[in-house]
């Protein structure tokens, strides 16, 4: 399920910010000062999440979204279990 | 009212030109080594150093003596007691500095062409909604850019990061508002040219912190 989240941000990343390459993302670089991403792209990425996974992102966790591998770990306990 | 004595800068980001590096921090350098992609670099460094030159003008030293470090939310703020508040902004080709004593301020650019832009509903208050529906379509993306560079000014002048709701930020005309607060800021428009828009938020620092 991990892998699949991760390939879903990655993804998102890219529709938002095509300039940053997929495989070349750092996964605990902040996105926003390492990849320039500003806070637009991140509504913008908080957006593509929401349609990609159904995960609402507050706004006070925004911060978790800095990161790859942050983002990853906040949205795993965050999708909704396909099962349940 | 208004910040009285802002001093501005604006300055072109040239692809390669990393001319300001000389006089960053150590801090600021090695913050720079880490950014991947030249041109992102490049930006980084701008910004810095015409902050550094800025701050250099008000404190009467060389810019590579200018105490600029690091708040802990992001931003640039000097180490040492001071009146003077500062905000760096940029796009892709054009960095912004604001630089004002006594009051919080906060600026942000965008390209008046910048897409996409998020959904109305994640940014916008409700009324600025309804002022919305009333501006005729041509006009619809440089309202929208401009009140997004206000509202972000807001929040990047606030300093409380990621987290405050743009939605909260109401604009209107040139004062912000934020939502149950009475915290009030004057935004001004800036002088960037046809493909820019930048706005410039300020509140006295008495009054907001």
């Amino acid at each position: 399920m991990t892998t699949d989240i991760r390939a879903e941000v990655l993804a998102a990343l890219a529709d938002i910010a095509p300039e940053v390459a997929e495989d070349e993302v750092d996964p605990t670089a902040d996105l926003l000062d390492e990849y320039d991403l500003d806070s637009m792209d991140l509504l913008n990425l908080v957006t593509q999440l929401n349609q990609r996974l159904g995960v609402e992102v507050p706004e006070e966790d925004y911060p978790h979204l800095r990161t790859l591998d942050g983002a990853v770990a906040y949205l795993s306990s965050r999708v909704p279990d396909p099962a349940t | 009212m208004i910040a009285a004595g802002a001093h501005l800068a604006m300055v072109p980001v040239v692809p390669g030109q990393d001319a300001g590096w000389a006089c960053l921090s150590t801090a600021e350098r090695t913050r720079a080594t880490r950014i991947g992609s030249a041109d992102v670099r490049t930006r980084f460094v701008t910004g810095r150093a015409t902050l550094r030159g800025l701050l250099a003008l008000e404190l009467g030293c060389p810019p590579e003596d200018v105490p600029l470090g690091t708040s802990a939310d992001g931003r640039p703020a000097l180490l040492t007691p001071t009146p003077l508040r500062c905000s760096i902004s940029h796009t892709a080709d054009l960095v912004v500095v604001a630089v004002v004593a006594d009051f919080e301020v906060g600026v942000d650019v965008e390209r008046l062409d910048r897409a996409p832009l998020p959904p109305a509903a994640s940014w916008l208050s409700p009324a600025e909604r309804c002022r919305l529906d009333g501006v005729p379509e041509p006009d619809r993306q440089a309202v929208l850019v401009r009140t997004w560079t206000a509202k972000e000014a807001v929040v990047k002048a606030l300093g409380r990061g990621l987290g405050v709701p743009l939605r909260d930020v109401e604009v209107d005309g040139t004062h912000a508002r934020l939502a149950a607060t009475t915290s009030t800021w004057r935004l001004a428009r800036l002088p960037t040219g046809p493909e820019h828009v930048a706005t410039l938020a300020s509140t006295p620092v008495t009054s907001s912190t």
